[in-house]
């Protein structure tokens, strides 16, 4: 295969991704049919929205910057060939870390505090998605299935530290004390609530292309990630690395879960599980687990929440109605078989025109 | 003079990544032959055979049938033309009956519409007994043995009234009766005017039943002989296109100052029940190949992942140049100077999907010359993928091409390339050239040698007793997890000795086996 070659199958993956959404949205438009009132001015407004205005179009990128980050936790995870669910488990917990660095440490610098915060909850995360790594590592167990385990752990322990040591005074319904003004986030540009969260955001997605890519480490996660017998057979050790990816992927989580607070909330307000760690794995497999895919499709997804929200302030149809697109996006561009025979018949034809 | 049946006229075939699979192909097939096409993997018999088929289209040429220029597109034409294909996998569907399986897709039916079942099982037991192709129509295929599975094959061309049947290597999952039996069927149908095309790399197996045979080599046919005009080895160089080695021996060289490199001494592996390895003592100097002789299955591959250290074992000791192994990392194992080339080629040896210069790298891709500060040194990757493509000669389009695209042969061929581009100290051969080509595989038994001159240690493990007995400096025999035979002088042994320790009707006493630790 030349390296032609291999743009064509990167061009096949681009044309079978653009068929799925032409499908997804398909979907989604009879099913505005059914329920709406003006179906046809409610699929344009979900589908333009969200460029007419400047605000919305920074709404995308907030919605986008806690994704990046749960997206390329999994991806990491995934492309070891890891199942690990556990990426919403630590989204929760790691998002308490940060509270507490919030509400009851005071750090005078609006630097500092913020990035206290974030590392504190960075390494609470990693630390956390070791649990999960070492069982595996050490006993192989059924990584899905510890995972969906912590996470309801996670959750109740979390509930227990926030109704026990977090939880306000001064409000009648669960949620923590005020963060302090120090800290959050500051603005990107004024005029939007776009944070320098974002901007992390995309510096993690640069390093994480790097690890992927170019390092040593990216290079034993793809090979162990295809064929782990064949990377134990290599020498490749198994157990550190399971260890390595795990501590990487919990780290993004937790780092993920702190700049989504101090950039958008005033307290801590979760009482279950947020669906960034779900929507996260779902852009991950869509993006098969590439960071420039992963950014598009994060990107993507979050572009179609914000429309389906304007569309949804003006008519009568509910938010929700992006879960159609984004399962549908997901069934088919993760199949194998979706618009195969198109592509064999393409390079059939090519076959007879050359020769 | 015979009547032509079939010819191809200089079909060339390109396909769409501008392999040329074959270049002007001319070969007349008459009536009533058994006329084989032999040639190495991806020679292009296949693409040659879906082209009389009707699955591929050529790019240029002819195809004459019965004299008249035909074209068929698609294989329902060549069907009705009556030439019939047997593939090398079943095309049958397990969980149905001999005669639904025949009948399908043409099925006898009544006016109705209606499958006439009763019809179809009467004219399926005419054609089983007109062509002595004995075979119980009514149980299911997954009952069957493979050599009833064949026949089933060849009973559906003939429904459909094939007159010209296409076996691509139908004796590949066959066991030796079984392979005769085909024969003896073949030679019947051949009678009865039937015109067979019989492809393969069996050599033995051409000449035995053959009335002409057409080589291909490349993508181009190397000549159509009579079977008696040409002899095996004759065949065999026309096919690899080059004089083959008469002997292996005479590239070896005497290596001076040997030491000893791999020592195993007293190694046992037991479950539950019993002792799969058993007081498995022996060692290899510098410069030597000990081959292990054995029917598969009686411990050879536990040995070998146990010494490479990605298998178990319960006791003993391993050591590499005098330093005890057994309880070290396979990284540490191979950074000491150990390679390993795994019987299992596709779940172990290479990642398919992961592209050829990711997998000839594997082992040492932490080197440094490999490696920046910080980085990989992709530069440095391809130069090193390049070198081992043309040092090796590995037939791909590029370094980016994955490697389950690859044929067996140069799959292998990574493999091989990989573990001696460590300049190994002891090399584990596991069925190096299982599967594989001719050509690849003397290209794969003179690297052990070379390997061996250059003063490593190779263990040998094969299925194939030619050859264990051609390379081999020094044979031991496994039986049932046991060492039951060191042999140092292979000029004096028989196969048949052979076969004797290697079924366990004998074993040496244990001071001779002591031999096999030069002690």
């Amino acid at each position: 295969m030349s390296k032609v070659k291999i743009n064509e199958e990167r061009m096949f993956g681009v044309i079978k991704t653009l068929v799925a959404l032409l499908i997804a949205l398909g979907i989604t438009f009879v099913v505005l049919c059914l329920t709406a009132e003006d179906p046809l001015s409610s699929f344009i407004i979900m589908l333009t929205g969200p460029l007419t205005k400047l605000r919305y179009f920074s709404n995308v990128l907030e919605t986008m910057t806690p994704l990046v980050f749960t997206a390329l936790a999994c991806a990491v995870l995934f492309r070891a060939g890891i199942f690990n669910l556990g990426v919403e488990g630590i989204f929760f917990i790691c998002g308490l870390v940060t509270t507490y660095v919030a509400t009851k440490i005071s750090i005078d610098n609006n630097i500092l505090h913020p990035f206290v915060a974030i590392a504190l909850s960075g390494i609470m995360g990693g630390l956390l998605m070791l649990i999960p790594g070492w069982l595996k590592a050490k006993f192989d167990t059924n990584i899905v299935v510890s995972t969906l385990m912590l996470n309801s752990i996670y959750l109740g322990i979390g509930l227990y530290i926030l109704k026990e040591r977090l939880i306000a005074s001064d409000i009648s319904t669960t949620a923590s004390e005020l963060f302090m003004e120090s800290s959050k986030l500051p603005y990107l540009f004024s005029g939007t609530r776009l944070t320098v969260g974002f901007f992390l955001a995309l510096v993690a997605a640069v390093l994480v292309y790097i690890m992927m890519n170019k390092t040593r480490l990216g290079y034993k996660i793809r090979i162990s990630g295809q064929n782990a017998e064949f990377a134990k057979y290599s020498g490749i050790a198994a157990f550190s690395l399971i260890l390595l990816i795990h501590f990487i992927s919990g780290f993004l989580a937790g780092i993920g879960s702190s700049v989504e607070l101090l950039s958008f909330y005033d307290r801590f307000t979760w009482t279950k599980i947020s669906t960034h760690g779900s929507t996260g794995m779902l852009i991950a497999m869509m993006g098969n687990n590439r960071v420039v895919p992963v950014m598009i499709a994060a990107f993507g997804i979050s572009y179609l929440k914000i429309g389906a929200e304007i569309m949804s302030r003006s008519t009568v149809v509910p938010v929700e109605i992006t879960s159609i697109v984004e399962a549908t996006l997901v069934l088919l561009i993760s199949s194998q078989y979706f618009l195969r025979h198109i592509r064999e018949k393409r390079l059939l034809k090519e076959g007879i025109a050359n020769g | 003079m015979k009547e032509t049946i079939l010819e191809l006229r200089n079909i060339t075939k390109v396909y769409h990544n501008g392999v040329v699979a074959n270049r002007d192909i001319s070969i007349s097939f008459e009536k009533g032959e058994i006329h084989s096409i032999v040639g190495e993997n991806g020679a292009g018999k296949s693409t040659l055979m879906k082209i009389i088929y009707g699955i591929e289209s050529p790019s240029e040429g002819e195809i004459i049938h019965k004299g008249e220029k035909v074209k068929f597109r698609g294989s329902m034409e060549a069907i009705h033309a009556g030439i019939g294909m047997v593939h090398q996998h079943f095309m049958l569907i397990p969980t149905m009956s001999v005669v639904e399986n025949i009948i399908v897709g043409d099925e006898p039916s009544n006016i109705r519409g209606i499958v006439d079942y009763k019809e179809a099982v009467k004219r399926t037991r005419e054609l089983s007994e007109h062509y002595h192709l004995d075979v119980d129509v009514l149980s299911k295929i997954e009952d069957l043995s493979a050599g009833e599975k064949q026949k089933v094959e060849i009973l559906k061309t003939l429904y459909r009234n094939a007159e010209i049947i296409i076996l691509d290597e139908p004796t590949s999952v066959l066991t030796p009766q079984e392979t005769e039996t085909l024969f003896e069927e073949l030679f019947k149908l051949k009678e009865m005017g039937h015109t067979i095309i019989f492809i393969s790399h069996k050599l033995n197996e051409v000449k035995r039943i053959s009335d002409r045979i057409t080589v291909i080599r490349s993508g181009e046919c190397k000549g159509t002989f009579e079977n008696d005009e040409v002899d095996l080895l004759q065949l065999a160089e026309l096919i690899v296109g080059r004089k083959l080695l008469s002997s292996y021996s005479e590239l070896k060289k005497d290596v001076d100052d040997k030491k000893e490199i791999l020592r195993v001494e007293k190694l046992y592996l037991s479950n539950k029940e019993k002792n799969i390895l058993e007081n498995i003592s022996f060692s290899i100097r510098s410069g030597e190949i000990l081959g292990i002789a054995g029917v598969q299955g009686n411990g050879q591959s536990e040995l070998v992942r146990a010494i490479a250290g990605i298998g178990p074992m319960s006791s003993g000791e391993i050591s590499l140049s005098g330093q005890r192994i057994e309880k070290l990392s396979v990284k540490k194992r191979r950074e000491l100077g150990l390679s390993y080339i795994p019987e299992d080629r596709l779940g172990v040896g290479v990642a398919t999907t992961a592209p050829l210069c990711d997998n000839i790298i594997s082992s040492y891709y932490d080197r440094a010359d490999i490696n920046g500060h910080f980085f990989m040194d992709r530069r440095k990757i391809s130069e090193t993928a390049n070198n081992l493509i043309s040092k090796f000669t590995i037939r791909t389009n590029s370094i980016y091409t994955a490697v389950g695209d690859l044929s067996g042969g140069n799959m292998q061929k990574v493999v091989v390339a990989r573990e001696s581009n460590t300049d190994p100290i002891c090399m584990l051969a596991e069925q190096p050239t299982q599967g594989i080509d001719i050509g690849s595989s003397e290209y794969i038994r003179t690297q052990l040698i070379e390997m061996r001159n250059r003063g490593a240690a190779v263990l040998l493990i094969s299925a194939d007793l030619e050859e264990v007995l051609s390379l081999s400096d020094r044979v031991i025999v496994m039986y049932n997890g046991m060492i039951s035979a060191h042999l140092s002088n292979l000029d004096k042994i028989s196969t048949n000795d052979l076969g004797l320790y290697m079924l366990g009707i004998r074993k040496q006493t244990s001071d001779e086996l002591k031999e096999a630790l030069y002690e």
